[in-house]
């Protein structure tokens, strides 16, 4: 669904690259996290992929459209949510949705039925220069959803929200997703990325550093730890083993022999630390 | 021409139209009202107490015998310059790079709209907007003139003059929106797309003055209302303003061709 070859992008048209030599591929259907500090080349790269940045160096196919000679079209396949959401204050949340059905050419989506997923229904007929920033933020990320799209853009759709709107947003998310929408999300926020990614892409100082999915990092960077609850002399006691150590391993087994076993959990590496291992930065 | 995007306009923006209509129309009806064809040399000997700079600045140094004249020079030296253009560097502004600024204009060129396709209806509307306010007004005038004065004022004089005034105001339209186009952020756009029209103004202002300034009238488009020229030869009002509509054109095609263009700032 989308595929990027060799992408470079400079504010500037010099050698200061905002992003720089970026390649990947999304298949139909997929959810796609790009994850990376502020700064990084995110919204740079999905301004790009969306046609409003021009394409200066690179391949760039979205839809099966060129993204260097944009099509009209295209733009029927495609939903996108910027990381500043905006909406028409002068107009109500309905007439921006109507508003907005009206610019597509296909089928689109019933505005009322849009704004009862995310709560807005009750103020439907409020002009949108009255609502706060999280109902705008709702209103913009409804919007986008509004022509089917077959690729979601979706630009830090979480950040700012208080948890229950947030987590809201996660739920459409991924009611979408088994829909079959190719999603390609753009955060900094590692637990949504988890919760909600197939495959997700580091990104730093404009560069890819490595594309996997959440599982896959975890089994190769996560120090596979495994933490036992057993009963010992009448009380609890907790111990923090790993696989790889060969003495923690006989101690497991130890353990084990016993049949005093409580409760066994393996703890795995957050997204978070493995961002961390790879590219030797945090994410904030 | 995108009609949805249009009505969306119209909708953001009439308040502004319909303020410069009504201003505009205030005077336009004390200028019919306030003529009388025998006190006219009274008001020339009153205004002979006034400053004779401050007059032709402001273009009462000569009123005419006629209503033609009377009201030509009562409202096309300043009035129906000043208000509309007051609408044209406002709107200009607001129909590109507001929304560049604001956001908006991201949102809209990521549905099947074209970048040419949104320029040239905000060009459109930009025109659509001044050419109302002289209908409105025009309108009233024309109607009231031929009520209390009938048959006094000669339509095809006074539409020549209209037409050149109106593009002498579209030149400076399209100045507003070419840099409405250019300019990633509303504080810029204003600086060039209001100033240089306001300069043109000032500039008419100044060279009217005085005989000694009134080489600045070469740095003004609206020096090319020349009201007593237009009124005794439409003709020759016809050709300025077809000159002016081309260049009005060449100046609008520009933005959108600017627009369509860049890279927009997300
Ligand atoms: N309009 C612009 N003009 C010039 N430079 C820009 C512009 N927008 C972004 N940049 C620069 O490009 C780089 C990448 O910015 P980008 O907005 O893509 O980062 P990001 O990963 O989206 O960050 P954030 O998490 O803060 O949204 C940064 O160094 C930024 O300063
Ligand atoms: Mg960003």
């Amino acid at each position: 669904m989308i595929k990027v070859e060799g992408l470079y992008h400079s504010y500037s048209h010099d050698d200061k690259y905002a992003v720089r030599d970026a390649s990947f591929e999304i298949t139909r259907g997929e959810v796609f996290g790009f994850l990376g500090p502020s700064g990084a080349g995110k919204s740079t790269t999905q301004g790009v992929l969306t046609g409003l940045l021009q394409l200066q160096k690179g391949n760039v196919s979205v839809a099966g459209y060129d993204v260097k000679k944009p099509v009209r079209k295209m733009f029927n396949k495609i939903g996108v949510s910027f990381e500043q959401s905006n909406v028409y204050g002068k107009l109500t949340a309905l007439e921006n949705l109507e508003f907005y059905r009206k610019l597509f050419d296909v089928p689109t989506r019933d505005a009322m039925e849009l704004l009862e997923i995310v709560g807005l229904d009750h103020v439907a007929n409020q002009r949108a220069a009255e609502f706060s920033k999280g109902m705008k933020h709702r209103l913009t990320f409804i919007r986008s959803m509004i022509n089917n799209p077959e690729i979601w853009f979706l630009d830090e759709p979480t950040t700012g929200l208080d948890p229950a709107i947030a987590s809201e947003i996660k739920d459409i998310i991924k009611r979408e997703k088994e829909k079959g929408t190719t999603v390609f999300l753009t955060t900094h926020n590692m637990f949504v990325a988890d919760e909600l990614c197939d495959r997700v892409g580091f990104i730093i100082d404009g560069e890819i550093k490595l594309i996997d999915s959440p599982r896959n990092l975890k089994l190769q960077y996560g120090e596979k730890l495994v933490e036992v609850d057993y009963r010992k002399n009448g009380g609890t006691v907790r111990e923090k083993l790993s696989f790889i150590d060969e003495s923690d391993r006989r101690r497991l087994n130890e353990i084990v022999n016993t049949g005093a076993i409580e409760m066994m959990h393996t703890k795995e590496a957050t997204l978070e630390e493995i961002f961390i291992k790879v590219t030797g930065r945090g994410l904030e | 021409m995108n009609k949805t995007l249009f009505l969306v306009d119209l909708k953001a923006n009439w308040r502004v139209i319909l303020f410069v209509s009504l201003v505009f129309m205030i005077y336009v009806l004390t200028s019919v009202l306030m003529y009388d064809p025998d006190s006219i040399e009274k008001l020339e000997q009153m205004f002979t107490l006034f400053p004779e700079g401050m007059l032709k600045a402001l273009g009462f140094d000569t009123l005419g015998t006629d209503l033609n004249g009377y009201v030509a020079h009562y409202l096309y030296g300043f009035i129906a310059i000043i208000f509309p253009l007051i609408y044209i560097i406002v709107i200009a502004n607001k129909l590109i790079a507001k929304h560049v600024d604001s956001g908006s204009m991201a949102y809209l060129l990521t549905t099947p709209v074209t970048r040419v396709k949104v320029a040239v209806t905000q060009a459109v509307f930009h025109v659509s907007g001044l050419i109302l306010i002289f209908l409105i007004d025009i309108g009233v005038l024309v109607l009231l003139s031929s009520a209390v004065f009938p048959g006094s004022l000669k339509l095809a004089s006074f539409l020549s003059l209209n037409f050149v005034t109106i593009m002498t105001l579209t030149v400076a339209g399209g100045i507003g929106f070419l840099f409405s186009c250019m300019c990633n952020d509303s504080r810029n756009s204003l600086a060039f797309g209001a100033g240089i029209p306001v300069a043109f103004f000032v500039f008419k202002m100044v060279s009217e003055i005085d005989a000694k300034l009134e080489g600045f009238k070469y740095l003004s488009v609206f020096s090319l209302i020349e009201i007593d020229k237009i009124l005794a030869d439409p003709a020759y009002g016809l050709g300025v303003g077809f000159i002016l509509l081309g260049v009005s054109v060449l100046l609008y095609g520009a933005g959108v061709i600017i627009f369509n263009k860049k890279s927009l700032a997300i």
